[in-house]
């Protein structure tokens, strides 16, 4: 049986006849389909990221999963216009492909609604 | 920290094979299975995650799910040193997104789980569910409360649909307080 589980490459799971027959753009890395002009992460960014990863996992740990692996390069913060202009005004984050998209907050703590 | 407590849920659930497949005559592409992050998958074809016009099934309970699972996170952050001060660790572990479909999801396990022990698994249930992309726990549901699944099928992410969920799982009085308190 195929893994079900991937990151960083795509698993292919269909029938073997249909393997030699697959598109070779089907396997690969996530591809980032915003193309968006991300921010290089300052040093807060950067630690918000891998300590969010690692309580992540404590999580993961506790459900009796095994950790995650999400290389920082699949997180893109974005500043306001260029998040408005290539994935939309309405949300304040997002996700597609495997990655995901947050806005700079000018605050450290974003929290919003409760 | 909220946001991307969020989004990083949304990616380690996203398990969707992106297959590319050919029909028996070898010409007509086929997707052999759905585009999915977490619950949510989209029934049409890759490029509908881009969509701004689709809604993905599940795309209400899925943000519960994932919301949940970010607040966890942002908990177990305190637990291993946050980059936050005490008082904004305060604030991010009190605020929520799609607070109204986080109260469905609560409520609906609470009912469908009623004993305390049988409710804490079955909200570790949820989660490897959630992560692995299996659709079992739904019918779990179902089973416990026949038409859950229909319901949590068509609940898309807006409030409103939340409003019209809780209806539709008779939970007036939980729509009152929020239409009362306003988007």
């Amino acid at each position: 049986m195929p893994k079900e589980r991937w990151f960083d490459e795509a698993v292919v799971e269909a029938p073997k006849e249909d393997r030699g027959r697959l598109r070779k753009e089907s396997l690969g890395p996530l591809p980032e389909v915003w193309n968006v002009r991300e921010l290089e992460k300052n040093a807060f960014e950067r630690e918000s990221y891998e300590k969010s990863l690692a309580a992540l996992n404590v999580l993961l740990g506790e459900i009796g999963l095994p950790p995650a692996s999400v290389s920082s390069g699949r997180i893109h913060i974005v500043s306001d216009e260029e998040y408005d202009r290539s994935i939309g005004s309405e949300s304040r984050g997002s996700a597609a492909y495997g990655h995901g998209y947050v806005r700079r907050q000018e605050s450290k703590n974003d929290s919003c609604m409760t | 920290m909220h946001d991307l407590t969020h989004e990083l849920s949304h990616i380690v659930s996203y398990g969707a094979l992106q297959v590319h497949g050919f029909d028996k005559r070898g010409k007509a592409e086929v997707h052999r299975k759905p585009m999915q992050s977490g619950f949510a998958f989209w029934e049409w074809s890759p490029s509908d995650m881009l969509s701004k016009e689709k809604t993905p099934a599940f795309a209400g309970w899925n943000e519960a799910v994932t919301e949940l699972m970010a607040h966890l996170v942002r908990k177990r952050l305190r637990k291993i040193g946050s980059p936050l001060g005490e008082e904004e660790q305060d604030g991010l572990e009190s605020s929520f997104v799609y607070y109204p479909h986080l109260m469905i999801l609560q409520r609906l396990i609470g009912e469908c789980f009623p004993a305390a022990g049988e409710r804490d698994e079955a909200f570790k249930e949820l989660y490897r569910a959630y992560l692995k992309g299996n659709y079992d726990y739904l019918d779990k549901l179902d089973e416990r409360r026949p038409g859950v699944r229909e319901i949590l099928h068509g609940m898309g992410a807006e409030f409103d649909d939340a409003m019209k969920a809780m209806r539709a799982l008779g939970y007036d009085d939980l729509a009152e307080k929020f239409e009362a308190a306003g988007e």
